[in-house]
């Protein structure tokens, strides 16, 4: 699949797994800080993707706020990131109610891959 | 005089009807050729592991133990080993509403080809949501003696308000099983395997895994636009549309090289995704130094050959 969040653990740790990798998978801890937005031309944050570097190896995965490979984990870590530190597009800040939060991400996904798409 | 009617039910095995599964032969394994064990993990393209409890299954191509009668050069080696859980399976599931399967409110049929020694261990399922639904409903078992037989579940209604459909093998005891060779047709009457082309079998797996992946050193990767002396936007092409906004996995970027004005070999530092859209894939790379703002350059793979991976699981 790619390089993945499979349990969010604590706000200072998740566990992630690398299930695609060339020695058939592994995976370790990382620090949900260390998982930032890719950046624009300009410079700007951008709010539709994230990027989660592997622990073990030479890879990184950039999952697209609709899921891409992994729907129910990507989403929930839009989700959960957003809560902790607000969004950069600025519409909803880390002191937001979690539900306002939720909203945004959703509103996000449904414009990148259509209103079917969100499973959480 | 009129034609006489022949209704679906009516229909031998072997008349041919078009075959809705992705990989339904077991020969695309875009992931390299296994084991794969964790749950969840896909195996053979769009096949995936399905653990319960503290139940294992491993999966492996296979290029010996084939199904000859389907024809094709593979098939899926699993070795399962029972512990708690019930109904462990590999799953092959249709998203019915994001990813344009028109399969809603429709009778079908499946089948699969399954060779073991053990008898009751494997069994052919079918399942979905749904009004009326079932998650798991089986088919037909496999009685052992090492032979292969086709696993068959016929006539299915899928609801008309389920979103997702799943052909399932199901391991309930410990065994050795060679699967191949799947059907899912529709109609109330299951159908042979017939091979799809190849072209055809591996465009429906391109739509949900892509490997894009230079298979030498020095290959080209993809030609780009350098900004400034230590960057350049590099479109990587696809190889297909994809049925949702994929994730991109970037490996070994620092494996490869950009080409300098003077065609010397610039270190790539990092790389990563700056956008995306249906056909192409936007990479940022990033070296030391020496490009020229507005200059071509190009992406080549180094020794531990970088990839990008795209895949995209509605």
């Amino acid at each position: 699949m790619s390089i993945y969040v499979a349990d969010f653990t604590s706000p200072t740790e998740w566990q992630i797994v690398h299930d695609d990798s060339r020695d058939g998978g592994h995976g370790g801890t990382i620090d949900p800080a260390t998982i930032q937005h890719t950046t624009n031309i300009d410079g700007t944050e951008n709010h539709n993707y994230l990027i989660i570097q592997c622990p073990v190896c030479d890879s990184a995965s950039t999952h697209p706020v609709g899921g891409g490979a992994q729907p129910a984990s990507v989403q929930q870590m839009f989700v959960t990131h957003a809560q902790a530190n607000g969004c950069p597009c600025g519409q909803v800040l880390e002191a937001d109610p979690d539900s306002l939060v939720e909203s945004h991400v959703h509103l996000q996904c449904a414009r990148m891959d259509g209103p079917d798409r969100w499973v959480l | 005089m009129p034609n006489p009617l022949l209704t679906n039910r009516q229909l031998g095995p072997d008349v041919a009807r078009a075959n809705q599964l992705t990989n339904p032969g077991f020969e695309v394994w875009s992931r390299g050729n296994g084991p794969f064990t964790a749950n969840s993990a896909f195996t053979a393209d769009r096949w995936q592991i399905g653990l319960a409890g503290t139940d294992t299954l491993s999966i492996s191509k296979d290029g010996a133990n084939i199904d000859n009668s389907g024809g094709g050069g593979a098939a899926a080696a699993c070795t399962f080993a029972k512990g708690s859980g019930t109904n462990t399976s590999l799953s092959n599931t249709f998203n019915l509403t994001g990813d344009g399967v028109a399969l809603r409110g429709r009778t079908i049929s499946a089948s699969i080809r399954v060779r073991t020694a053990t008898a009751s261990a494997v069994s052919i399922a079918v399942g979905s949501d749904g009004t009326g639904g079932s998650a798991v409903s089986v088919g037909t078992v496999h009685t052992g003696g090492g032979t292969w037989q086709t696993l068959t579940r016929a006539a299915y209604a899928i609801p008309n308000d389920a979103t997702y459909f799943q052909v399932l093998v199901l391991f309930n005891a410990a065994c050795t099983a060679y699967i191949d060779n799947a059907m899912l047709v529709v109609g109330s009457q299951p159908a042979n395997y017939v091979p799809l082309h190849p072209a055809d079998d591996l465009a429906r797996c391109l739509r949900y895994y892509q490997k894009i992946a230079p298979i030498a050193n020095g290959h080209y990767f993809g030609v780009g636009q350098a900004i400034s002396v230590t960057q350049a936007i590099v479109a990587v092409p696809g190889l297909g549309q994809q049925p949702v906004t994929p994730t991109v996995t970037i490996t070994n970027p620092t494996s490869g090289i950009l080409l300098a004005a003077n065609a010397a070999a610039l270190a790539v530092t990092s790389a990563a995704l700056q956008t995306q859209s249906n056909t192409v894939t936007m990479i940022m790379v990033t070296v030391a130094s020496g490009l020229v703002a507005g200059n071509a350059t190009s992406w080549q793979a180094g020794a531990s050959l970088p990839s990008v991976t795209l895949e995209a699981n509605p």
